[in-house]
């Protein structure tokens, strides 16, 4: 073995030795010898520049005559939390490092050993790991997406671990966060992936009162929606902690949450009826709360519906009647749709300005399919009837013509 | 049928005036309002037809439809003044009303035409079965089939429908389009009685004119492919004699009297 080796594996089991216990980082860079070998491999420029490898790569103490040393699969992973990165686990947004061991990612590896799963490193770098506020830094706001999608978007890991979301950054980018992201740049108020789902504290999708689908959590930036949903017949009882309501994922979607104004939102005009149907077309959710069961199937045979149903834009859908976050029982005297408030709702500017007030405590959600419907029940029965029978006669009548004419014979 | 001998008085290709001018353009805007009327309100009746949706995938579709809809409705209404001022006002047209009342004859012709169509009371007359009740009552027998005046039964029933149909459309869809008034004036289910019958009155007519119409005028083998009385207004003395032998035998009539009131007087003269 020459000199210059010897040199350096001396050097690196020295420094090792020396940073078993913490040691600050701060002053000169330190040189590091392993990256005479290791040339790929630059801490310059990075947060960890002062450190020496050991500082991370610990246990490790090369020996001479080691060829040159051992397998990396024998390396055991650095602790970033051991000696430098803990603080309590929430004294921060989104978790410190130390609230890592009980997220999702967390409890995978380190209790299931599960090696696919997100490391420190997966997410920061390895080596070239910048500080968060750099905007190389992959954990930087404008990168997280990215940095997420690296497993996220692999169909490979996505089936392996059975993870709820398939392609979320697709769908993130095409998004109104996505947008505002990368379209408007809007760096600090685009909501990325670690807003909603926490960063170091991430919690998987069947964790009770998920903080990614917690009304507050959409708070956050959506606070004067969130005031208004929070006073709700939904929001009432979702405050409660009730998850039969609508939570603001529920109707807006998750990682595609797009504009009412988009066609292909689940807000859209020609879509809310089958959002809001997810629960009020659900017998035994209506049932519990003594919501009528046929409101929706009531919409889609009313001439809003019909409309909407067709493509109309112009007409009514579920919330131009029933408002969007303000939506409140008929009973509330707040609701849009209370008796003093229905000939105001109805009389919208782009809907019938000169509705009369005799609409106030009207049924408006009717059908006619029950005797006690009334007058048009039985107008209809006539009707279908009359439909029916003309259209037997008239087949009847004209069948031995259409025989006749068949045989050649004359005759009208 | 007793057949009809060719008289000198009316030739085979002598050309009788139908439906003049007037009356065709009136039947052509009955034509496109008609058309425009279903195909712009039938989807609201068959709302779940996937073929509706994908007919109304452009944008602004659906009001570009109620657009199309009014207009005709404007249109046919435009029509129907006008034709009720041209029955009224001119002397051929308070003539053709006239012949298109109703009459108990016409419910005769139906079951008559019907009968004969269908021919058993014909084959048991032949074979002896109830001879003495068809002796007694030889319409019952079917022999010929019914002899039409002007205007046959289906004639006067499609004419009566659509004026029927008509009154009811314009009416419920006057109230549909101004839903404000409509519910000032009355209650909802009042307006709802209204949309429903707008619906059925609609689908009423529709295989009215699929059915009774479009038989009448395209396959009876009397026209068949197609009559063209809706273009020149025009039918033969033959056509006369053959689809309204009635109407044939009356003008025929007429002409005989004539003649004979011309011989006269110049016998008179002589």
């Amino acid at each position: 073995m020459d000199q210059r080796r010897l040199g350096i594996i001396v050097f690196c089991a020295v420094s090792a030795f020396a940073s078993a216990s913490p040691s600050q980082p701060g002053g000169a860079a330190a040189p590091k010898p392993c990256l005479e070998c290791h040339t790929h491999v630059s801490l310059q420029d990075t947060v960890h520049a002062t450190l020496s490898c050991a500082a991370c790569h610990r246990g490790h103490i090369p020996r001479e005559g080691d060829p040159p040393h051992q397998a990396k699969k024998d390396l055991p992973p650095p602790v970033c939390g051991l000696s430098c990165h803990w603080e309590p686990p929430d004294s921060r947004p989104g978790g410190s490092p130390a609230a890592y061991p009980d997220s999702v990612h967390g409890r995978a590896y380190l209790e299931r050993g599960v090696l696919d799963t997100a490391r420190c490193w997966d997410c920061h770098g390895r080596h070239n790991i910048k500080p968060v506020a750099d905007p190389d830094s992959t954990v930087n706001r404008r990168n997280v997406p990215v940095t997420c999608s690296r497993c996220h978007e692999d169909m490979a890991v996505v089936l392996k671990y059975n993870i709820h979301a398939e392609s979320p950054y697709q769908q993130y980018r095409q998004s109104v966060h996505g947008r505002g992201l990368y379209d408007k740049g809007l760096l600090n108020f685009a909501a990325v992936c670690t807003d909603c789902h926490g960063v170091h504290n991430i919690q998987g999708v069947g964790t009770p009162h998920l903080p990614a689908k917690d009304p507050a959590t959409c708070g956050k930036c959506h606070r004067l929606i969130l005031e208004e949903y929070s006073k709700s017949v939904h929001g009432r009882e979702a405050v409660k902690g009730n998850v039969d309501v609508p939570l603001c994922v529920d109707c807006h979607g998750e990682h595609g949450v797009a504009a009412a104004a988009s066609p292909e939102a689940p807000t859209s005009k020609a879509h809310v009826p089958d959002t809001c149907s997810v629960c009020h077309a659900r017998p035994e959710i209506m049932r519990k709360y003594g919501v009528p069961e046929d409101r929706i199937r009531t919409f889609i045979e009313s001439f809003h519906g019909i409309a909407i149903g067709l493509g109309g834009t112009a007409e009514a859908s579920c919330v131009n009647c029933h408002g969007v976050h303000d939506i409140r029982p008929a009973s509330d005297p707040e609701s849009k749709i209370s008796a003093a408030n229905l000939s105001k709702t109805c009389g919208q500017a782009t809907c019938h300005p000169t509705m009369s007030e005799k609409i106030a405590g009207t049924k408006i959600h009717r059908a006619y399919d029950r005797a006690k419907s009334g007058a048009p029940f039985y107008v209809k029965k006539v009707l279908v009837w009359t439909v029916f029978v003309l259209t037997g006669l008239t087949l009847i009548f004209f069948i031995p013509a259409l025989i006749r004419r068949r045989r050649g014979t004359p005759g009208p | 049928m007793e057949t009809l001998t060719t008289s000198p008085l009316i030739r085979d290709d002598e050309i009788f005036l139908r439906m003049n001018l007037a009356e065709r353009i009136q039947h052509i805007l009955l034509i496109v309002s008609f058309t425009l009327l279903v195909l712009t309100g039938l989807p609201l009746m068959f709302y779940e037809l996937r073929l509706f949706k994908s007919v109304f995938s452009f944008e602004n579709a659906f009001a570009f439809r109620g657009l199309l809809h009014r207009g005709a409705a404007v249109l046919l209404i435009v029509d129907i003044v006008w034709h009720t001022g041209h029955t009224v006002l001119t002397r051929r047209g308070r003539d053709n009303f006239r012949e298109l009342m109703p009459r108990a004859k016409d419910a005769r012709d139906a079951v008559s035409l019907f009968g004969y169509n269908v021919g058993l009371a014909r084959w048991l007359y032949r074979k002896g079965i109830l001879r003495g009740f068809f002796d007694r009552h030889p319409f019952w027998r079917f022999e010929n089939p019914p002899e039409y005046g002007r205007y046959n039964f289906i004639e006067k029933l499609e004419y009566l429908s659509v004026a029927w149909g008509s009154l009811v459309m314009i009416l419920s869809g006057f109230f549909m389009w101004n839903v404000e008034l409509s519910l000032r004036i009355f209650p909802l289910w009042v307006h709802d009685i209204f949309v429903i019958a707008h619906g059925y009155e609609a689908m009423l007519a529709f295989l009215a004119i699929i059915i009774w119409h479009m038989y009448n005028v395209h396959l009876n083998p009397e026209v068949f492919p197609m009559s063209k009385v809706w273009l020149n207004g025009k039918i033969t003395g033959h056509e006369l004699k053959t689809l309204h032998p009635l109407e044939y035998r009356k003008i025929l009539a007429e002409r005989q009297q004539a003649q004979k009131a011309r011989e006269d007087r110049s016998g008179a003269a002589r």
